[in-house]
């Protein structure tokens, strides 16, 4: 982590604070493109992921002055995220089903195996409860520590643990399932 | 075991191909307009939470209380002439209080820190205080708000917010105004409050 960047960012933060609402819009700019592509990745739909980071940067703006210290803003804008993306993901849901017809054009055997086990990935991602799905985002792909993913999800280290086994079991025996789909219908 | 890490490598590497790398520039555009209408809200700063041994910090409430006990008992005797008589009911802190400041004023009260510097913290407020129910309200912009209920004992004045905070403050009521020492948010204790309603 650059050490300058994050000085910027608690003056950032402590501004913001106190309402500095040009401080809060730079803070905004800074983290919007990673909270989409957390909110992306679990919720497997771009409008509620924009609706998902858009309700939490208002929630971060009004919720701000209760953040008693500045520099763990990261950890507390994500546990933001995640308590957004439930509440998107519990919605109901704005569309009964969608079918998505997979193109397996005719291709090099490698390509399409490499596509079959992204649908598969897929398919076990999208099994999965939204707890499950935030625990696997935050670690396999934000690189998160067992004990920083519990903290962004406010749940037990022993919990985040057992949620990451179950989801990684999960998604594993999806890629064993030797199943070869020419179409899949799924929930939006 | 290999196969959980083997798992874990390729679920990792799909993420990185699946997670999009840039956002939708109507995020911050729809998210700044609701921002635009959206009130801040109010911080309430314990100055416990500050570093201090807790039992200094008892035994300062105590020193506190009990100075500000003793003031108020010499205070109802100071017209002694009525030595004797029975001692004075303790003036209830029930009804409608007011109290106006501006920033200068609450910093110099002393903030429990930094972020307590923040316009929801100084102005005209109100406070209302009936049947163990409190209700403050800050007339001027930004309008913050906060209610739940409170306890008076032995000099000592509890609040429980809503938010399931708690703070205490040693308080005296003298004639029409209410004061406040040390313990709890800056606001309440910036200066003293003046009684506009039972």
């Amino acid at each position: 982590v650059n050490a300058v960047a994050k000085l910027e960012q608690t003056a950032l933060v402590a501004a913001a604070r106190s309402g500095d609402r040009q401080a809060f819009d730079v803070l905004a700019a800074t983290f919007v493109d990673r909270l989409y592509a957390i909110a992306r990745l679990v919720l497997r739909d771009s409008d509620r992921a924009e609706d998902a980071v858009q309700e939490t940067l208002v929630r971060c703006w009004r919720d701000l002055p209760g953040l008693r210290e500045a520099d763990r803003f990261d950890a507390w804008i994500r546990r933001l995220l995640m308590r957004a993306i439930t509440d998107e993901f519990r919605k109901e849901r704005r569309h009964q089903a969608s079918v998505v017809v997979l193109r397996l054009e005719p291709t090099t055997s490698d390509a399409a195996s490499a596509m079959l086990v992204r649908e598969q990935l897929d398919v076990g991602f999208r099994r999965l409860s939204v707890d499950h799905r935030a625990i696997v985002v935050l670690r396999l792909y934000l690189g998160l520590s067992i004990e920083e993913s519990a903290v962004s999800l406010g749940i037990p280290v022993g919990t985040a643990k057992s949620r990451l086994h179950y989801a990684v079991e999960a998604m594993r025996l999806a890629l064993e399932a030797d199943a070869r789909p020419t179409a899949r219908e799924v929930s939006a | 075991m290999n196969a959980g890490r083997d798992a874990q490598r390729l679920i990792s590497g799909w993420l990185e191909e699946e997670a999009p790398t840039r956002a939708p520039d109507r995020i911050l555009t729809s998210a700044a307009h609701v921002i635009d209408n959206t009130k801040q809200r109010r911080a309430w700063r314990a100055p416990w939470r500050l570093p201090m041994n807790p039992a200094i910090r008892v035994a300062a409430i105590a020193l506190v209380a009990i100075v500000a006990v003793a003031a108020a008992i010499s205070l109802v005797r100071l017209p002694s002439s009525s030595v004797g008589a029975p001692a004075a009911s303790p003036v209830s802190v029930e009804g409608e209080w007011d109290v106006t400041f501006d920033r200068a004023a609450m910093l110099q009260a002393g903030l429990a820190d930094a972020a307590e510097d923040n316009p929801g913290n100084y102005g005209h407020f109100t406070l209302s205080l009936h049947g163990g129910s409190y209700k403050l309200f800050q007339v001027t912009a930004p309008n913050a708000s906060d209610s739940g209920t409170y306890t008076v004992e032995d000099g000592v004045f509890t609040m429980n917010t809503k938010t399931g905070e708690k703070f205490s403050y040693p308080y005296t009521v003298s004639g029409t105004t209410l004061t406040f020492g040390a313990g709890g948010p800056v606001t309440m204790r910036v200066k003293p409050w003046t009684r506009v309603g039972p």
